[in-house]
């Protein structure tokens, strides 16, 4: 669970979508455990975010990966 | 053939709807039901990839030769634990993989599936993808590369793969016991029971045969313990081979070749024709005669020992090669299917009928 933010970065776009069709068939209503093993593409864009002021990003000199 | 080109041919058939079978040396063409599709030749996707002896890790292409594995292993005193068979000398990784079969030291040491650490596919759409990875805690996600052993080609086509390997044990030597079936099986689950270093068991004909891996002096004490007859170690080593590639005799001949999977626990099982039985009992090999009237007796009897059975080869698999499955189970197998395959062009059928 604690590794869940990196999987955005681990695995492609591709690899996560085969997670979330694997998750539907044994679970086609999503209860169980929503977004526990596999991260919600949610999750993705609010782990990846940065901080913005006055449209300038923070430390923009800072390599990012 | 590159990946890429790998890629072209399986988006140009899912866009016609054309059925596709990966092949690599043919050598399990038997297993599963009829063959399906336009040949895609794997062979050429070829070559060790990374081999890390001191990480108990190798990485290979899927046309690699089992054989070349071996020897690549071997280089290095290790092999790979599960004892895949090959059924011939063309026999590739991809399909000793996709066929998810395992070898004698499989209830020791554990099934073709427990060495996957992770794969890199191509599946029904064409999408590369790769999942888990070279260590054995590479938890995150869901283990898809282990799902594909077993699988026949029908989610995808394996690219490549990384197995766990272990070093090969320093001493080996081969017990040969006369006992009837039943005793043999009450033998086989009480020594399960104790700290002995088993790693194959096969009975067949009134005769048990035991083999045990490790260090000299544990083997030397297990068989004061058990005592037996020790076999020469040329004769055991052939002798394992045979089981292992079904060069036995008990193999030879026309006569269906079931499967059955049962627990270690169940006793004799009564069905017409020889059986041979390895894994402690788990598995029991059964040359049947006549076949279409056979086929629900024998998954019945399976069914009631807590098992299923396989038709494993026949010249007629009319019968469907694998037990059917319940409903919900079905509906799930079919799903996953669907979602890695949504054209279902990847071997259709082969595990199947219905996908």
């Amino acid at each position: 669970v604690e590794k869940i933010d990196q999987m955005c970065v681990q695995f492609g776009t591709a690899e996560l979508e085969t997670f979330h069709a694997v998750k539907r068939v044994f679970d086609s209503r999503g209860l169980l455990n929503p977004g526990k093993a596999v991260p919600l593409l949610a999750r993705c864009a609010e782990f990846g975010r940065r901080h913005v002021k006055a449209g300038v990003p923070s430390h923009p000199g800072l390599p990012r990966f | 053939l590159t990946s890429q080109e790998f890629q072209e041919r399986i988006r140009e058939a899912a866009s016609r709807g054309a059925a596709l079978r990966f092949r690599g040396g043919g050598t399990k063409d038997f297993y599963g039901n009829a063959l399906r599709g336009e040949v895609l030749e794997t062979r050429g996707h070829a070559g060790v990839v990374a081999y890390e002896p001191t990480e108990l890790v190798i990485t290979a292409r899927c046309g690699t030769l089992l054989s070349e594995m071996n020897e690549v292993l071997a280089g290095h005193g290790q092999f790979l634990p599960f004892e895949p068979p090959g059924f011939g000398p063309g026999a590739t990784l991809g399909g000793c993989i996709a066929a998810g079969l395992s070898g004698p030291r499989r209830a020791s040491a554990g099934a073709a599936r427990d060495f996957v650490l992770g794969a890199k596919i191509l599946d029904g759409r064409g999408q590369l993808l790769a999942f888990g990875g070279q260590v054995m805690k590479n938890v995150a996600g869901y283990d898809v590369s282990r799902l594909l052993a077993g699988t026949l080609g029908t989610l995808g086509l394996i690219l490549e793969v990384s197995l766990k390997v272990l070093p090969r044990p320093p001493a080996e030597r081969t017990l040969r016991f006369d006992l009837p079936q039943q005793k043999a099986l009450e033998n086989l689950n009480r020594w399960a029971g104790r700290p002995l270093p088993v790693s194959a068991s096969a009975w067949r004909d009134g005769e048990l045969r035991l083999r045990l891996s490790g260090a000299a002096s544990a083997i030397r004490a297990a068989m004061e313990k058990l005592g037996g007859e020790a076999l020469p170690p040329a004769d055991a080593a052939q002798y394992w081979s045979g089981i292992r590639e079904h060069a036995d005799p008990f193999f030879a001949g026309e006569a269906p070749l079931w499967r059955l999977s049962v627990p270690s626990q169940a006793g004799p099982i009564d069905l017409p024709g020889g059986q041979l039985l390895e894994w402690g009992g788990a598995l029991r090999w059964l040359r049947a005669g006549a076949l279409a009237a056979d086929a629900a007796a024998i998954r019945a009897a399976a069914a009631r020992a807590g098992g299923h059975a396989t038709l494993f080869r026949a010249p007629d698999k009319a019968s469907g090669a694998f037990t059917p499955l319940p409903p919900a189970l079905a509906r799930l197998h079919r799903d996953l299917k669907r979602a890695f395959d949504p054209a279902g062009i990847l071997n259709p059928g082969r595990l199947y009928a219905e996908f």
